[in-house]
């Protein structure tokens, strides 16, 4: 990939939660009114924009656009997903590497419905739960401890104010709950409904500029991005090698594509000093550290004890508390959180010293964003 | 007819079959309208086997759909050819799913033909 010129100059996003009364254009004006604030830029200095929502969830561009009273260069529009996150931000990287853009706004924001209807979860649910069993037995693994990475990200919330479930979690709590879509519990998912969609609402903005035109010292990075991967050895919420759906049985172990993103940015895995990943159920975290080589096929549930990667850590994971915690924003908390953790700006979650922060989804997308080297 | 219309129809009639390709011999799973191998259109309809293996599972014990009874057990199995298929299972929860023997049948619900297995 050839080399990026683009930093995120600002990042907000509003509290999560449920919020009846306000519109999704509402939610994202919200945090593009406070990601201004964070920066000496002007809103006529956006001539460019990535939507992250469309319908039926959302406005689709144009009406945002006129709502927003932008006037634009370059529009791109993706549907709300985790797996549209990281390459939202990759785009406006693009955009404004190659000048397509000079500062692009990536925006979202979700509004759910009242009720999102059984149809919805039936596929996704039975997807992660067909694929954490089977690497359950795979690799013969007590379930009990994917407690670790729940109760970490739990730990993580009760330091965020905008996180959506902030009560402390017990492992003896945790461990009394019924496997309600097995083996899921509820804490193993992002706060949902009745009906099974996700239960939160927010909007969020990130800024994104090259560097001789970054007037703020607060800038980060993208050191690196890379897409998704598609294909029939991928599914919906289990990593390659699972052999489920259209997937072959093999061995895993990462491939060129999966590591490629370290290399674009010149740094080994290792260097990594905090793990961001898409996390609408808790066994995406232990995929999504195999997918990217910070383990090994089969020992994530090893790697990712809560001493490792909870509050304190060496290798903190989703320090906003992650999809699980602090709510489902896509993964778009993550985005913001890296670029706080990074501006050593994350209060009583900060990890010392961090100056490298990657999300990598299960999908085999991913970021590398870095204090300023320039 | 599109490939899932012809699926349904079969179904109607009590027959679970799946597409093969008709010029490369590739199985096609789900269905579709072209092969993946080589991108034709054409393709047999290859009745099922009669049992498969389940490959994973999970158990709902939470109404994520309109009706049914719980808990629910959907299984994703494996027929003999490689094709895999997600369905309810029924019956009493059997204390091992993983790897169980399964046969297929089918039933309506509200007039669609539905896909269920059964421990062999």
């Amino acid at each position: 990939m050839a080399d990026l010129d683009a930093c995120i100059v600002a990042a907000a996003i509003t509290e999560v939660g449920v919020f009846p009364d306000a519109t999704a254009t509402e939610l994202a004006a919200r945090a593009l009114r406070e990601a201004l604030l964070d920066t000496s830029l002007e809103r006529s200095a956006i001539d460019g924009l990535v939507w992250n929502l469309g319908r039926p969830s959302g406005e689709d561009y144009p009406a945002l656009v006129n709502a927003l009273g932008l006037n634009l260069r370059f529009v791109n529009q993706f549907w709300t997903h985790g797996r549209w996150t990281g390459s939202a931000v990759a785009v406006a990287a693009l955009a404004v590497s190659t000048g397509l853009a000079d500062v692009v706004a990536c925006l979202g924001a979700a509004k759910r419905a009242p009720s999102s209807g059984g149809a919805f979860a039936w596929h996704i649910y039975e997807q992660a739960a067909f694929a954490f069993r089977r690497y359950l037995d795979i690799y013969d693994v007590d379930r009990e401890r994917i407690a670790d990475v729940v109760l970490a990200q739990r730990e993580f919330a009760r330091r965020n104010d905008r996180a959506y479930l902030r009560d402390p979690l017990s492992r003896e709590e945790y461990a009394s709950l019924p496997e309600t879509i097995s083996p899921f519990r509820e804490p193993d998912r992002f706060p949902a409904t009745d009906t099974g969609g996700p239960r939160n609402d927010y909007g969020v903005c990130v800024l994104v500029t090259r560097h001789a035109d970054a007037a703020s010292h607060k800038r980060v990075s993208v050191l690196a991005a890379q897409g998704v991967q598609a294909g029939r050895e991928e599914m919906y919420f289990g990593r390659p090698g699972l052999g489920l759906m259209t997937q072959t049985a093999t061995a895993f172990a990462p491939s060129s594509w999966d590591l490629r993103v370290f290399r674009d940015a010149d740094i080994e895995p290792t260097d990594v000093d905090v793990f961001y990943t898409y996390d609408a159920f808790s066994s995406l975290v232990w995929f999504a550290l195999e997918r990217f080589g910070h383990c090994a096929a089969g020992e994530a549930p090893e790697f990712a004890t809560i001493d490792r990667i909870g509050p304190g850590g060496s290798f903190p994971i989703n320090t906003n508390g992650g999809i699980l915690s602090e709510g489902h924003t896509a993964g778009w908390g993550a985005i913001v959180e890296m670029v706080r953790q990074l501006r050593d700006e994350a209060g009583a979650r900060q990890v010392k010293g961090a100056t490298l922060a990657q999300w990598g989804s299960v999908f085999g997308d991913a970021l590398i964003l870095g204090t300023d080297y320039r | 007819m599109t490939p899932d219309a012809q699926f349904a129809a079969f179904a109607r009639r009590g027959e679970l079959r799946f597409q093969r390709c008709e010029d490369c011999g590739t199985r096609r799973w789900p269905p579709e309208s072209v092969c993946h191998a080589c991108l034709s259109p054409r393709a047999a309809w290859d009745p099922a086997q009669p049992t498969a293996k389940v490959l994973s599972y999970t158990v709902l014990e939470e109404a994520l759909l309109p009706s049914g009874e719980l808990p629910l057990v959907i299984v994703h199995v494996q027929f003999d050819d490689g094709v895999r298929y997600t369905a309810p299972l029924r019956g009493p929860i059997p204390e091992v799913v993983t790897d169980r023997s399964v046969r297929w049948e089918l039933g309506a619900s509200d007039d669609h033909p539905v896909v269920r297995f059964v421990i062999a």
